[in-house]
This record gives structure tokens, C-alpha cells and sequence, in this order.
């Protein structure tokens, strides 16, 4: 079914037809969100994509063409990510005793121990390069699209795609290097 | 194929981009070139760290929370917990139970009639428990925008709870609604007013045409139909005890106060506003940009002048939470950018205002049209000079809007403007709609 189609559905009041809209949109936004914000958490990335699909459902109505929900939706999640900064911080959870809540410091193997250090490493480098060429690397490894699906999605060539994958590589490349060089 | 064009394709041949015959002119270079096979490999090994590292997180419970959160926007919070609602009777319980019948004529008939029966129970249960259960006082206003976490606490015996995000929550009776030092918030009251909280303000909507104001600032509007009760209670005896205040229909004000401070009152509205003062018994009146400040037994004070586009550029964030096109967002930004005109206008030589060049007439087109401006007709004529001379095709709208001004003036420089855009276009009255 096609957005326009699932759009029309929701504004009728189907809203599970939302849930097919939320599904197929997620992992762009997640990515559009995630490259808008300066620390390299995932949590707030993913709060925030939730915040814009939520935001997106709130304002469906005023979509002007049902067919170019996920441009708007680009739109929706422009305004939601300026609205939280570019520097959004993870407010702790109170419990019921008025104390703040701590993660749990139980030990966790080494294999699995190994390949977090790595993500937050990778993640790490990768707040470092500029934004467009962020949003790049994720909408790849998030979505696997196509170097055209991509380039749909972010408004741009498929040469410029390519080009800024390129560059992104490049500079990750390079600064994992000095990263393991200094070790 | 040479390295230099072979090394632009690299990333695409690795992501599998390439079309079937580039990618066999590329395999064909990689063999017989061991630099660019080197380079290949490079970024195979770093395509492969970042697949590791970049796994997609699951987006399963990510969309289950959406979907709950836009059920709960939907139908709006359900007074009764899910433990209260009906059961369903599985197969498997009717067989603890012993109804071990299971031919299907019997088994039918016996269905029909447990469950009619089971229906009748929990129809009596929910109607005790629906009858016992405390109401919740109905909802007298609802919470429309937020730009950050705020806190509510729907009772005086209830708990603050933190609501973050856009979804639109609803506020009973004597609700508390408190922003905090990084959001702010917009309330939409039952009779139609619309209040929004500054950074670290509390309220408490006590009905739809009354509110508290404990603590920090508030911009209110109120609708056509009804005025705004707005009070105040002072643990100060300095200050009075209580400060109750009535903003008219129509309104627009902005009102301030912390418990141990006087209630102060901005004029933010283009036109003056009579508020009536309860205690006294009389009505002040709050000019644009004033700050009025209430004293209990003394005469309302008036302090200071503060620019109303400054005074409610706090709410900026708020206002760009809505569509684009929002009537009121467009107008503050209109009003800002004759502000900003009116500034060139006032500071800056013609030579610098035009090496802006067209895009720079907006503000100048913003602020001719703007009421302000009236009151200082040379900036206008100078700024209609720049106009005519270099306003661009997408001022046709405001320039048409111009050439029907009352100032001889300004119509004649707009009509000149729009005779350099619009070769053919005809001075009539027609042509100025």
C-alpha cells in the first residue's frame, strides 16, 4: 500500500495504518535524528525519532499531499530536532523514593563487552564529521538503501551520495587510525 | 580505465552500485592493479567495522511506543485500568472449569449460554466498580504544545508526573501544570483561551475561564466569548494576599510574578487593555509595551517600557512547533522582519542597504507595511525608494498591496516597482487587487 493510500486511512482513523507509516519511515528518520545531534547516544536519537512520528501523526492533517508523507515527515523532524538542540542530554529518572536511579553495573562478557567498545568508538568518531556526511552513513548501514533511494530521500544527486559516502568513509577511516595507532 | 576513475568507483563497487559493466571494467582494473586493490581492501575492511558497529537498533518496541502514544492521543486517557476490563473465556478455562461437553451441537449451546453468563457477571462488575471508583473532575483545559519535559499534577493528592513531547494531555480541575528552566508549554483552555508558560512557571487551571499563576510568566489570549479571571496568591503581606485579575475578550496580555513579589502585567497587544482589578474594584489601563505592577491598597504602578517583540520572543520556540503556514507564526515573523527593516532603515546608509539587493528589500517591504511605520512617514518614502528600484518578482503580492497605500508617496513607488517587474501590467484598480 502506498503512503498516500495508508495516509488517507489514518486521517479516516485508522491508526494501526500509522504503524505500516511508522514502520516504513523509522530507520530514515532515526537517522535524520540521530545525524542532528552532537553526542553519539542512540537513546536520544530514538527518542527523538519517536517524538517526530508522534508529532507526525498529531499534524497529519495539515499534509498537504498524502503521496509526499516522507518528505514531510523530513519537514516534521527538522523542526522537532531544532526544537531539542543540537546538544540534548539524557535527564535521569526519579523513582518513587525521590532517589535517582542508577544502570545496573553487573559484569557482561568480553565478547559482547568488545563489540560495545567498538560501536561506541565508531559512534564517537562518527559525531565528528560533518552532518550531511553523518546522515549518509547511517541512512546506508540503518536502511541499506540504494545510492538512488538516498539520494530521493536527502534531495540530492546520486553523484553527491556517492560522494559524500566517500568522504564519510574517508574520514572515519582515517581518525579509527590514529585511534589504534595511540592505543 | 585509469586509477583515478577506478578510485571514484571504489565505494560504489563495494556497496554494489555499480552497473554490470562498470563493475567488470572496475574487477578488471583491481587485477591488474595492486594500489587500487589495496585501496579496495581498505574500504572493505572499514565497510565491515562499520556494518558491526552500525547495526540498526530494533525498531519494534520504538514503533509500539508510538502507536501507544497516538492511541492514548486518539481516545484520550480511559478512566478505567485494563485490570477492570472484561476477560475473555478460552477454551482451556471452561475445561478447568469441568465443562467437558465438546460435541458441537452441545458445545454451542453451552457456549452461548457461559457467555451470556460470564457477560452478565462482568457487566454487574464493572458497574459496581465504575459506580465506587472516585470521577476525575472532567477536563477544563489541555495541554497543546511543549518544548521540552513539563511536570502536571492533576490533584492536589496526586503526584507530579513528568509528559514530555507534543502528545496533547488533558487537565482537570485544579490541575498544577509547572515548566521547567528548559521548557516551555501551551494550554488550551475549555473556553478557548490560550495560555503559554514561560521557563520555570507554575499554574494551576482552576476552571476554563480561571487560572493561578503561582510562580514565573504567562502570555494569555482570550477568545471573543469569554474574559480571563487570572490571580495570584502572595505569601508576602507586603504584596497583598491575593491579586485576582480580569483580562477583557479579545485580549492579549502577558502576566509575571514569583509568590513573594507584586503581580506585573506586560501590554504585549497593539491596542490598550482594561484590566479589572477585583480587590479595588477598578479597572487599569495596560498600553502597549507598559509594565503595570499591583499592590493591594495601592494605585497600579507603571514602570518601564519594554518592545512587545522582545517581550514575547520567549515563546518563539513554541510558536515554530506549528505548521508553517500558522496564521500567527507567519504574522511574528512578519513583525520581526519589520523590525529588522525598520532598523536598516534607521542605521545603515542607502548604499549599504542596496548591495544587499533584492532579498534585501523584505524587511524594508515588511516594515513599510506595517502599522509602526505609518508614524514615520520619511523612513517609509526612503525605504519605498529602494523598494521601487529593487524589489523582486516574488513582492508582486505586497508591492500590489502598497500601490493602494494612503500615502501618495508609497503608492507611486510601489506603482513604479511593479511597471519594472510587470512589463504589462495596467495602473487600474483592477490591477491593484
Amino acid at each position: 500500500m502506498s503512503d498516500g493510500e495508508l495516509v488517507r486511512r489514518v486521517v479516516a482513523g485508522d491508526t494501526a495504518a500509522y504503524g505500516t507509516l511508522a514502520r516504513r519511515w523509522f530507520y530514515r528518520i532515526l537517522a535524520f535524528c540521530q545525524s542532528r545531534l552532537v553526542t553519539h547516544d542512540i537513546h536520544a536519537a530514538e527518542d527523538l525519532a519517536q517524538e517526530v512520528l508522534i508529532r507526525g501523526f498529531s499534524d497529519l492533517r495539515t499534509l498537504v499531499d498524502p503521496d509526499h508523507f516522507g518528505a514531510w515527515l523530513r519537514g516534521v523532524a527538522r523542526h522537532v530536532c531544532s526544537d531539542w538542540g543540537r546538544r540534548y542530554v539524557r535527564e535521569p529518572e526519579q523513582d518513587e523514593s525521590g532517589t535517582w536511579s542508577h544502570e545496573s553495573s553487573t559484569a557482561i562478557p568480553v565478547d559482547i563487552a568488545a563489540a560495545n567498545d567498538e560501536r561506541r568508538v565508531v559512534l564517537e568518531q562518527l559525531s565528528t564529521i560533518p552532518e550531511e556526511l553523518r546522515e549518509v552513513v547511517l541512512l546506508h548501514y540503518y536502511e541499506t538503501l540504494t545510492y538512488d533511494e538516498m539520494a530521493r530521500w536527502l534531495g540530492v544527486s546520486r553523484a553527491t551520495v556517492n560522494e559524500r559516502l566517500a568522504k564519510a568513509r574517508a574520514l572515519l577511516r582515517v581518525r579509527l587510525a590514529m585511534l589504534r595507532s595511540n592505543v | 580505465m585509469n586509477c583515478e576513475t577506478a578510485l571514484l568507483m571504489l565505494h560504489a563497487f563495494v556497496d554494489g552500485e555499480l552497473s554490470a559493466p562498470d563493475r567488470a571494467l572496475v574487477d578488471q582494473h583491481l587485477s591488474e592493479c595492486p594500489s587500487c586493490h589495496v585501496q579496495l581492501a581498505k574500504i572493505q575492511e572499514l565497510d565491515g567495522v562499520l556494518k558491526r558497529a552500525l547495526h540498526p537498533p530494533a525498531r519494534e518496541p520504538a514503533v509500539e511506543r508510538v502507536l501507544q502514544s497516538i492511541h492514548r492521543i486518539s481516545e484520550s486517557i480511559d478512566p478505567i485500568s485494563p485490570d477492570h476490563a472484561p476477560r475473555r473465556i478460552d477454551r482451556d478455562s471452561r475445561l478447568l472449569r469441568g465443562e467437558n461437553d465438546l460435541t458441537p451441537r452441545g458445545s454451542a449451546r453451552k457456549t452461548t449460554a457461559g457467555t451470556m453468563f460470564v457477560l452478565a457477571i462482568t457487566l454487574l462488575i464493572v458497574f459496581v466498580v465504575v459506580v465506587q471508583m472516585p470521577k476525575e473532575n472532567p477536563a477544563v483545559a489541555e495541554i497543546t504544545m511543549a518544548t521540552g519535559s513539563i511536570d502536571v499534577r492533576r490533584s492536589d493528592h496526586a503526584r507530579w508526573t513528568a509528559v514530555k513531547g507534543p502528545s496533547v494531555v488533558s487537565l482537570p480541575a485544579n490541575a498544577r501544570i509547572r515548566t521547567r528552566v528548559d521548557s516551555l508549554c501551551e494550554i488550551r483552555t475549555k473556553s478557548d483561551a490560550i495560555v503559554r508558560l514561560n521557563h520555570a512557571t507554575e499554574l494551576v487551571v482552576r476552571r476554563p475561564e480561571q487560572i493561578e499563576l503561582v510562580t514565573g510568566e504567562l502570555w494569555c489570549r482570550t477568545p471573543s466569548t469569554t474574559a480571563m479571571e487570572i490571580s495570584s496568591v502572595k505569601t508576602s503581606s507586603r504584596v497583598g494576599s491575593e491579586a485576582t485579575f480580569t483580562c477583557p475578550t479579545s485580549s492579549e496580555s502577558q502576566w509575571q510574578t514569583t509568590p513573594s513579589n507584586p503581580v506585573s502585567c506586560v501590554g504585549v497587544s497593539s491596542t490598550p487593555i482594561e484590566v479589572a482589578v477585583k480587590l479595588s474594584h477598578e479597572n487599569c489601563t495596560v498600553s502597549p509595551g507598559e509594565t503595570v505592577s499591583f499592590v493591594a491598597g495601592t494605585a497600579p504602578a507603571k514602570s518601564g517600557y519594554s518592545d512587545r517583540l522582545v517581550a514575547r520572543a520567549w515563546q518563539l520556540p513554541l510558536l515554530l512547533l506549528k505548521n508553517p503556514r500558522d496564521p500567527e507564526l507567519r504574522q511574528r515573523l512578519t513583525e520581526l522582519l519589520a523590525a529588522a527593516g525598520h532598523s536598516k532603515m534607521a542605521y545603515l546608509y542607502d548604499e549599504q542597504i542596496r548591495q544587499l539587493g533584492p532579498p534585501g528589500t523584505l524587511p524594508l517591504i515588511a516594515f513599510v507595511r506595517s502599522s509602526e511605520s505609518r508614524e514615520q512617514p520619511e523612513l517609509r518614502h526612503n525605504a519605498m525608494r529602494i523598494i521601487a528600484d529593487l524589489a523582486p518578482r516574488s513582492a508582486e503580492a505586497d508591492l500590489k498591496a502598497l500601490s493602494n497605500d494612503d500615502d501618495p508617496s508609497v503608492k507611486q513607488f510601489a506603482r513604479v516597482a511593479l511597471k519594472r517587474l510587470v512589463p504589462d501590467w495596467n495602473d487600474t484598480p483592477a490591477a491593484r487587487e
